[in-house]
């Protein structure tokens, strides 16, 4: 199938080239990182994680989220996701490797990566990580090759794809369940340290995620001759309303139990986003936007007028992805890192370094989601001509 | 040891796996009856325990002049990167904290005067339970058998999940190669590459470890306890 | 098969690129290097192990000992001969072969090998 992506017009060709362009920047930029160290970005000994773990997390989501088209059909045999489970399947593998590749350049010694397999330590969550993150990799690029194949060839799909295709269902939950696992169960983190993180990470999961098919699904159906349907766009549109407002609920959930009980560790990192903390205050208008964006997000989606509009729907889904990427990117990780344990503030900033490798991430991404979307729009195209 | 034989034939049996297989299967033919012949043990003043532990006695270091020398030893023995003037870079392994800061759940309004306005000194706390060895994927951060939290530099890929695990804030990670930022290196103690995490081991100053039998420990550079003579710092086994 | 011809040609040419390192170096092998030993290495006459097992197998005893130092604490190494030795590469090793540059780097470089041992432990700690 991989002559489908072989052939296109010239604005493919030029997306491409672009692609590969910001692809060389960034890795010339991730070659100073590794001569230097990781000294280059803006991380510091209390913000010791930064904009790579937090783009990492924001798209574990979006990998999690293709699942809200995949789950509807093959448990509910919701007929009319059948036509785009492939765009969910597809979006996950362009994710998910996005996500390795964002742990990868974030490690101080990447040439010892291996070591996680090698000394494999079952008490620790990263090892897990690995494991559910190679594992949705490997099952999406199994079920979404075969599936798409099948489509081709005018049959029915393996049989015994079926239980891989179960089996992918849970483990898009677990996914993310991990990923939240990684950070709430840090003793000293308290803005992590919540039951409620790894549900709230799902929530704002399928609130990003479909919102991002969304727009994919528009954008195909304006540039090329298959049509993912208005049924479909729908459906997603009523899914991402339901998780956005779920999201956002669980986020007060977690004001209430902060200010509520008004214990101090659980109330300096709500402060510090969101009015600033002894003087230091560079989130807070980012954390307000986010939730005057995810809020126009729930008026958007909720409101059937809005919803079944396209064109306001799109503006939705936009400000729905800007509005959790803020919340869960910016907000989340330095979120915990500041305070630090012993109280004391110290902010952290990306540095242009940084966001050129995290950017040469996003177009790896953005070139492998737009290989695999040509051939899938090319065997569709086939197919309904 | 038995151990050490195993592992050494393990490593042989990798290499062999790879290129060059020929001279390691010489060697290994050679030695084939009595292994390497080598032997390798603890040493003979090696001191154990079941958990090493250190006691500070605040009340004898009441100004930051009094914090200044441990620091200073340690800082020199163990080659840390004092010179580093980008605050986000820092390499700390004992330092000087505030009451608020050292103590943040146990402030109110009516602290003795005294003990608030004390200088603390924070430095690793080789925990029961430590969460650092909890989160560390590869086990490059361990507990060994005396209760030391060691750090195992060759094994570390550098994710720093330990220093967002730790509740202390005791981890500190090279974010550059410390070398240049090195004040009068202790050449007989390694220096750390970019791109791993540390904490204080104290498995080779102060403490009486198993790792450090005192004869071996270097003779000329003065250590924790040799500076602390009097009864500030006591080590212990629990 | 039309293009036959194209397919054996671009063969010949892959084939020429990739082999091209040893048809470049054929006939110019590099002279095995020879390694200076200090005054105290030749005074000492014996590494920790005989010459030979050290030439093969430095490597992995080294490994050895970082593994049995950092993780099990054993610092006592007794060679077949019944001498003692403490297992520090700084300490140990490097005292006697504190000439990196003639003894270590030589075969390094001869082999194409670059072990990070000296991006933390320290060169010739004595300072001679």
């Amino acid at each position: 199938m991989l002559e489908l992506a072989v052939k296109g017009n010239k604005w493919y060709w030029g997306w491409v080239v672009v692609l590969l362009g910001i692809i060389g920047a960034g890795f010339g930029l991730y070659m100073m990182q590794l001569k230097f160290g990781l000294g280059i970005t803006g991380m510091s000994r209390d913000v010791s994680w930064g904009f790579y773990i937090a783009n990492f997390t924001y798209l574990v989501g979006v990998a999690a989220g293709g699942v809200m088209v995949v789950l509807p059909y093959y448990l509910h045999n919701y007929k009319a996701y059948g036509k785009i489970t492939i765009l969910g399947e597809f979006l996950a593998i362009a994710s998910i490797v996005m996500c390795l590749l964002f742990i990868l350049v974030d490690l101080g010694q990447p040439m010892r990566a291996l070591n996680v397999l090698i000394y494999p330590t079952p008490n620790s969550v990263l090892f897990y990580d690995a494991i559910v993150l190679n594992g949705y990799l490997f099952l999406n690029l199994v079920i979404g090759w075969n599936v798409l194949e099948a489509e081709r060839n005018g049959v029915h799909y393996q049989g015994w794809l079926k239980p891989l295709i179960y089996v992918s269902i849970p483990w898009a939950v677990s996914i993310h369940t991990v990923t939240a696992y990684l950070y709430c169960g840090l003793p000293g983190r308290h803005f992590w340290l919540t039951a409620i993180l790894a549900p709230r990470f799902l929530a704002s999961a399928f609130a990003a995620g479909p919102s991002l098919l969304i727009l994919l699904c528009l954008f195909i159906r304006r540039f090329t001759n298959f049509d993912p349907g208005k049924e479909q766009i729908q459906s997603l549109a009523k899914t991402v309303a339901y998780a956005i407002s779920i999201n956002v609920f669980f986020f007060l959930c977690e004001v209430f139990v902060a200010f509520y009980s008004n214990i101090p560790g659980h109330t300096t990192h709500i402060k510090y986003l969101f009015a600033g903390l002894h003087g230091h205050g560079a989130l807070v208008p980012w954390m307000w936007a986010s939730m005057i964006l995810m809020a126009a997000g729930i008026v958007l989606t909720v409101t059937p007028a809005t919803r079944k509009n396209e064109t306001s729907l799109m503006l939705a889904c936009m400000v729905i992805i800007l509005g959790t990427w803020i919340d869960k990117g910016l907000g989340m990780i330095s979120g915990g890192f500041v305070p630090n344990p012993m109280h004391e503030v110290n902010e952290y900033a990306p540095t242009m370094p940084e966001i050129g490798i995290t950017l040469g991430v996003y177009a790896i991404g953005a070139l492998v989601l737009t290989v695999l979307y040509k051939m899938a729009v090319g065997v569709k195209e086939e197919a309904h001509s | 040891m038995n151990n050490s034989r195993r592992r050494f034939l393990q490593i042989a049996g990798v290499s062999a796996l790879g290129l060059g297989a020929k001279p390691v299967l010489n060697a290994f033919a050679s030695e084939d009856a009595k292994g390497p012949g080598y032997h390798i043990a603890k040493g003979e003043k090696a001191m154990t325990a079941k958990q090493w532990a250190m006691v500070i006695d605040t009340r004898k270091l009441q100004t930051a002049e009094a914090l200044e020398p441990i620091i200073a030893a340690c800082n020199k023995i163990h080659n840390i990167p004092t010179e580093i003037e980008n605050k986000n870079h820092e390499i700390k392994w004992i330092w000087e904290a505030h009451y608020h800061n050292a103590f943040t759940d146990k402030t109110n309004n009516f602290l003795n005067e005294d003990v608030e306005n004390r200088p603390f000194l924070l430095l690793c706390n080789h925990c029961e339970d430590p969460p650092c060895v909890r989160a560390c994927p590869t086990k490059a951060t361990f507990k060994n058998d005396n209760g030391i939290v060691m750090m195992d530099f060759h094994r570390c890929i550098g994710c720093r999940f330990c220093m967002a695990a730790c509740p202390f804030g005791a981890r500190s990670f090279n974010f550059r190669d410390p070398r240049p930022f090195i004040k009068d290196n202790n050449k007989e103690f390694p220096t750390r590459m970019k791109g791993v995490l540390k904490n204080a081991t104290s498995a080779r100053s102060g403490w009486p470890s198993a790792s450090s039998p005192p004869a071996w420990r270097p003779p000329t550079v003065p250590s924790l306890s040799a500076i602390c003579t009097t009864s500030i710092r006591k080590c212990g086994n629990c | 098969m039309k293009d036959k011809n194209k397919i054996l040609a671009g063969l010949v040419i892959f084939i020429a690129a990739i082999t091209f390192p040893f048809w470049f170096n054929l006939g110019k092998a590099a002279p095995a290097p020879e390694l200076v030993l200090t005054a105290k290495a030749q005074a000492a006459k014996t590494c920790v192990m005989s010459k030979e097992f050290m030439t093969t197998n430095h490597m992995q005893l080294l490994d050895v000992w970082r593994h049995n130092v950092v993780r099990g604490s054993e610092r006592m190494f007794t060679n077949p001969d019944g001498k003692s030795f403490d297992m520090s590469l700084s300490n140990t090793c490097l005292d006697c072969h504190s000439n990196k540059a003639d003894f270590c780097d030589r075969c390094h470089n001869y082999a194409s090998v670059s072990p990070y041992c000296w991006d933390c432990h320290i060169d010739n700690p004595k300072g001679e």
